[in-house]
């Protein structure tokens, strides 16, 4: 149970009057690792950043700081991609005032969401995200939860052609709808899907991870650390195993997790959630040094079952 | 489509985490403060009113306290972190009406007695937990007054100290359509307090707990009286 003093410990309130001193990627840190979106090439950060649940935080200027300072920390990191939705509250208002604060940087990958029901309404939605973000054209627009698809995948892929979005993609999570975006993903004209892949929800390494790799697709894992729960029964009842450690750069449970997600061919990035500074920087770390190897990959996902 | 829908779990429903929770109360708080005194005097007032059989005067106090936590808290603060909170606000709205439009209906023989019945200790209970114990407790829980939950400010004190009162003015069906709303906003709010892992969740499910109980016994009760005095009828050989 969480107190208003842990709460307030974790959230760093009291350096409420901190100086968001402009962006700056530290000299000396090794890159992140970068994957291809295959349809064009082009190359983004493996680990990326998302925003549900951990940036709605209403108009309370004090968490909107606290959170600009996490926003901050994964462009110092080298951030690209950061995942938002107008589902996830406030959250799109707290892009807008990050980057109000800290600047847009040269190195975000904005990635937004389509989530309405009205068919007819993809354009004023996304004109509306890009007033909050203060961000203009969005990176990547994905339909979220294939919610009214049909619509909003026509008038997503007219508005790419005009250059009002770069990518279009699908969003699912929780292993829901594979058959229908399965479906869709054949159909061609689709850049992205984002669907949940961790160590313990792995049904869509059967037929949806090849197929992306068949059709040139760019797949991002969401809930990595499936919601925060694996990660925090790991990190308080476990050992990171030694053997892990001596097959690749393998130092905490952050690389652990989410190096067995970007190691997986078909993977662009995975976007881990966080309300934490120090939480950030361990999940970037994941984005640096060697990656597990097949077999190495194997011994994990039974390392985990077995605990 | 089952399979689908039990794929979701209660923290899928809750968009926001504990520490803005946390900052939430204290806000709210802080940008009322002192309403706080006079929204638990209004409490007890609306007590002593219906114990002097001034239903009217009552139930429009105990209404306005639920308008004003349904509007300020719930439409204007609580909805910015989820849309839900807009519709619990509306129906905190219904609420006031319902207890306006019943000014707590029928107990037409509830008067302060000694002995006091059962189940008036139970709706006393209940009700000076939500009034007085809850910020208490909510304070200490949480580590500060500034986060203590109040009657009239709080949503979840309103309802427990709301549900006391219905137990001890209100009986049979209007007691259960008076305690629609209340009772099913602490189920929402305690699914959302288990979610956030907040101590606050095991003192307001202590509160719905001591009103369940107390609903089977005001439900059953009458039957045992009139067994109770049919029996010493019978012993008198009436
Ligand atoms: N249908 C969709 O489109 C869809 C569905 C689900 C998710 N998503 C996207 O995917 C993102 C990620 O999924 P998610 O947020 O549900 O879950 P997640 O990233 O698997 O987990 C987030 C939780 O992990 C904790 N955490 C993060 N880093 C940690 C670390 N190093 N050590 C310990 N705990 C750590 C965070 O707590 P702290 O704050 O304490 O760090 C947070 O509670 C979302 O934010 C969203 O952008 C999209």
């Amino acid at each position: 149970m969480i107190t208003r003093r842990q709460a307030i410990s974790r959230m760093g309130i009291g350096a409420a009057t901190l100086s968001l001193a402009p962006l700056q990627v530290f000299a000396g840190m090794e890159e992140l690792r970068r994957h291809p979106i295959h349809s064009t090439g082009e190359k983004i950060p493996v680990i990326g950043l998302g925003t549900w649940r951990t940036f709605n935080v209403g108009d309370d200027e004090e968490l909107m700081l606290d959170r600009t300072k996490v926003v901050k920390s994964f462009f110092d990191e080298g951030g690209g991609m950061i995942d938002c939705s107008p589902m996830y509250g406030s959250a799109r208002e707290l892009m807008g005032f990050a980057f109000e604060r800290l600047g847009v940087p040269d190195t975000l990958f904005s990635a937004e969401k389509v989530w309405t029901r009205e068919g007819s309404a993809t354009r004023e939605q996304v004109r509306e995200s890009e007033e909050l973000w203060g961000v203009k054209p969005f990176d990547l627009m994905q339909i979220h939860n294939l919610v009214s698809w049909e619509a909003h995948l026509e008038t997503l892929k007219e508005m790419k052609e005009n250059g009002d979005i770069r990518y279009i993609g699908l969003t699912t999570s929780h292993g829901r709808r594979h058959r229908d975006l399965e479906a869709i993903m054949r159909r061609g004209g689709i850049d992205f899907v984002q669907l949940t892949y961790n160590l313990t929800h792995r049904s869509v390494e059967d037929r949806l991870l090849p197929l992306a790799k068949d059709e040139g697709i760019a797949i991002i894992a969401n809930r990595p650390y499936d919601g925060g729960r694996l990660i925090r029964d790991l990190k308080a009842k476990h050992e990171v195993p030694q053997w892990a450690s001596d097959a690749f750069d393998c130092e905490s449970w952050a690389d652990f997790l989410l190096k067995f997600i970007t190691s997986h061919p078909a993977m662009a990035c995975a976007i881990p959630a966080t309300t934490s500074v120090s939480h950030l920087k361990e999940n970037m770390q994941a984005g640096r040094g060697s990656l597990p190897d097949e077999e190495t990959r194997q011994r994990m996902i039974r390392h985990v079952e077995s605990l | 489509m089952i399979s689908e829908w039990r794929s979701y779990a209660i923290e899928d429903f809750i968009p926001f985490t504990a520490d803005v929770y946390l900052r939430l109360i204290e806000r709210v708080n802080s940008g009322q403060w002192p309403l706080q005194l006079p929204m638990l005097i209004v409490g007890l007032a609306v007590i002593v009113l219906l114990g002097r059989k001034r239903k009217l005067s009552a139930g429009a106090l105990l209404a306005a306290a639920w308008v004003w936590v349904g509007t300020a808290f719930l439409i204007q603060r609580y909805a910015q972190l989820t849309w839900v909170a807009d519709y619990w606000g509306w129906a905190f709205c219904a609420q006031a009406i319902v207890l306006c439009a019943f000014a707590f209906g029928s107990k037409s023989d509830f008067r302060f007695r000694k002995p006091f019945p059962i189940s008036d200790c139970l709706g006393l209970a209940i009700a000076l937990y939500g009034l007085v114990a809850y910020p208490l407790l909510t304070a200490f829980a949480g580590s500060g007054w500034a986060q203590s939950e109040s009657f009239g400010i709080h949503p979840d004190p309103t309802a427990i100290a709301t549900l006391g009162i219905l137990i001890l003015f209100s009986r049979g069906w209007q007691l259960w359509i008076q305690s629609l709303i209340p009772l099913s906003w602490c189920v929402f709010s305690a699914l959302t307090l288990s979610v956030l892992e907040t101590s606050g969740f095991y003192i307001l499910v202590s509160g719905i707990a001591l009103f369940l109980v107390s609903m089977v016994w005001v439900s059953v009760s009458p039957f045992f009286e009139r067994a109770q005095a049919q029996s010493e009828l019978d012993s008198q050989g009436l």
